[in-house]
């Protein structure tokens, strides 16, 4: 990996919340990775697993508990007002309710012009509004749209009007958390193919956060597999789809349905997901693993590089290796 | 197949109406279906393709704003539509059962899930103690743990793949022949979502029970049943086994649906998605194919008039690409 073509970099990145008896709770457990400049970072993982925590450590909506995430091109802006609300023009997320994140009560017109008042972009009203239209425009609605409110718009539109806020600033980093899952079908393929055309036109990078793997792997250039608040596998998209070691992200992809391909192997996980409250011993995923071992439940695997670019955190690789 | 197989549930031409502005809107129009004993079909479509309302009309669970103009639903050769409120009651719950989509808001939150699962079978006259043995026996048929001591948790106690086991206990406690599955496995998590898909497999297997499976996912559709009908504003635009649907579709609509699959064989191309949303019910055109508007291969002749289901290869299509053999 080169590193002047990475954008942002984590490194042991720990976010813990205050649970009953001042336990904490591990939402996100020592994670390190970087996404490099002008990919699609797919992170899949199951409800619970950290996912969206992540997301918004990433573009600091929330403040990490220890570690750090730095950003490559721009500073962080930490302590420093004004540096940070330029990294905020850098960094924009795309929540996975459109019916939920934008404000009922204003017309979109005024919803896509607002981030550009508050970064004090464009000379007047008239020159917001025809960057309003333009971007407008890039999402497939038009200038009739300016003056509608929210709710006459249906969810594969409103989820545009999303696009659009996050995209007015021109930022370099866009986090998607679950922006297609509340979708239909036919509208998330045309979200999806938005997503992909403003991609190749504006070099964005994407942190793309769902549940759905047909999705993750349809659009990410790499893809990471959380659980339990760490990554436990992580590779490019090939490696992962075709070669998948650890049993998690085996039984993943096992478990998704995909209408295309019936001839799978059958692993199915029994039980669910632990609380992050009451993480287990070791490895995290030893409860529910079909191939657990002794050194499983005291220990928990490192991330080792099994081959160039491919990560896994499981004790049975690392048997194999060593 | 090829063995005739004894029909369940019936339905035909069915019409349900909502009233609009002064006019009716059709939610359902001219639907006709049939189960069989033993079956597991599907209804496929987006939201708002009439899919639930179908589903609802057959259990006489349809809003009281709704108007069923024409059509008959028979269940084991019972007219049902016609029915007293007596007679509904009887059969909610013994004869057909249903699953809601949300196992979260499902369940009463303050009554005890064992409670909760005795109820509907003694609402059909088990006894106290008969009605505890087989709650506890479908609660593990259904493949939950430590049954005893799950009898007596609370809704909030439990995670959501439990939540929707509990569920399936308690539509299943009676017996019923067919069971009424409205997107079960939409609120879970994939590997719960595999975990129900083979527990409903499972259960139809042993029990024999006929399954109605509500769903938008072509993906756990197509691993899960024998037959499928696509669903499209309130009509039913192509039918077929579920093979033949996914292998060889005819309307393009389907196609439309399928081709927005996302998948990584699908990775640098584009996909094909249906241009536009499924029209609200009042703006449903009157006359003509309702997929017109959105549709890539129309022609002048499906804005005026409506196509007429037509069998092609092995399964029934509704569009005038496929016109009646003379």
């Amino acid at each position: 990996m080169r590193q002047h073509d990475i954008l942002v970099e984590c490194s042991q990145l720990v976010k813990e919340y205050k649970g009953t008896r001042n336990k904490p709770v591990r939402a996100v457990h020592d994670l390190s990775f970087s996404i490099r400049q002008g990919e699609t970072f797919g992170l899949v993982g199951e409800s619970g697993c950290g996912k969206s925590t992540l997301g918004q450590l990433m573009v600091r909506l929330l403040e990490p508990t220890s570690g750090t995430v730095r950003y490559t091109n721009f500073q962080d802006g930490r302590g420093n007002r004004k540096q940070e609300k330029a990294m905020r023009k850098e960094n924009q997320i795309i929540f996975q309710d459109p019916y939920s994140s934008i404000n009922p009560r204003k017309r979109i017109g005024w919803l896509v012009e607002e981030p550009l008042i508050i970064h004090g972009i464009g000379k007047d009203a008239q020159e917001r509004k025809a960057m309003v239209c333009s971007i407008l425009k890039e999402v497939g609605l038009d200038d009739s749209y300016l003056d509608r409110w929210p709710r006459e718009l249906s969810g594969g539109q409103r989820q545009r009007v999303a696009i659009a806020i996050a995209l007015i600033l021109n930022p370099s980093f866009v986090v998607c958390d679950e922006v297609v899952s509340a979708l239909d079908v036919s509208v998330q393929a045309q979200v999806l193919n938005l997503l992909q055309e403003l991609q190749e036109k504006f070099g964005l990078t994407y942190l793309f956060i769902s549940h759905n793997l047909q999705v993750v792997s349809y659009l990410s250039d790499r893809i990471g597999v959380m659980y339990l608040g760490g990554l436990v596998e992580m590779g490019d998209t090939e490696q992962i789809y075709h070669h998948c070691l650890h049993p998690y992200t085996k039984a993943l992809f096992s478990a998704s349905v995909d209408a295309f391909d019936s001839v799978k192997e059958d692993l199915l996980l029994s039980g669910d997901i632990p609380s992050p409250s009451r993480s287990p011993s070791g490895c995290p995923f030893h409860t529910r693993c079909i191939s657990c071992m002794k050194r499983c439940i005291e220990e928990n695997p490192r991330m080792v590089e099994v081959s160039p670019g491919h990560f896994c955190a499981c004790h049975l690789i690392q048997g194999m290796n060593t | 197949m090829g063995k005739e197989r004894k029909a369940i549930l019936e339905i035909e031409h069915l019409h349900l109406d909502y009233r609009i502005g002064g006019r009716f809107c059709h939610a359902v129009h001219d639907v006709s279906l049939t189960i069989h004993s033993g079956e597991i079909l599907a209804l496929v479509g987006e939201s708002g393709c009439g899919k639930t309302q179908t589903a609802l009309a057959c259990m006489g669970l349809q809003p009281e704003s709704a108007h069923i103009g024409k059509g008959k639903i028979y269940f084991e050769g019972r007219e049902l539509l016609s029915q007293s409120k007596q007679q509904w009651n009887t059969l909610r719950g013994k004869g057909i059962s249903m699953i809601f989509q949300e196992p979260m808001t499902a369940l009463n939150p303050l009554v005890k899930v064992g409670k909760q699962i005795e109820e509907n079978g003694r609402n059909h006259g088990l006894g106290k103690i008969q009605a505890r043995e087989s709650t506890l026996s479908m609660m593990e048929k259904v493949g939950l743990p430590d049954v005893g001591r799950l009898y007596s948790c609370y809704p909030h106690q439990l995670s959501g793949g439990m939540r929707q086991r509990i569920i399936i206990a308690m539509a299943l406690i009676n017996d019923p022949p067919l069971l009424i599955a409205d997107e079960p496995t939409t609120a879970l998590d994939v590997t719960i979502q595999k975990q129900i898909m083979s527990l409903m497999k499972t259960l139809n297997k042993e029990l024999g029970t006929a399954i109605m499976l509500i769903s938008h996912d072509l993906g756990v559709v197509s691993h899960l049943c024998d037959y499928v009908h696509i669903m499209y504003a309130g009509t039913i635009v192509e039918n077929g086994p579920v093979h033949m649907i996914l292998n060889k579709p005819l309307h393009p609509y389907t196609k439309g649906l399928l081709g927005s699959i996302p998948s990584y064989g699908k990775k640098d191309q584009r996909l094909d998605s249906i241009a536009g949303i499924v029209p609200s019910l009042e703006n449903r055109p009157q006359v003509g194919c309702q997929f017109y508007n959105r549709c890539t291969q129309r022609m002048a002749s499906c804005k005026n008039i409506s196509p007429h289901a037509t069998m092609r290869d092995g399964h029934m299509v509704a569009c005038h690409l496929y016109p009646e053999e003379a």
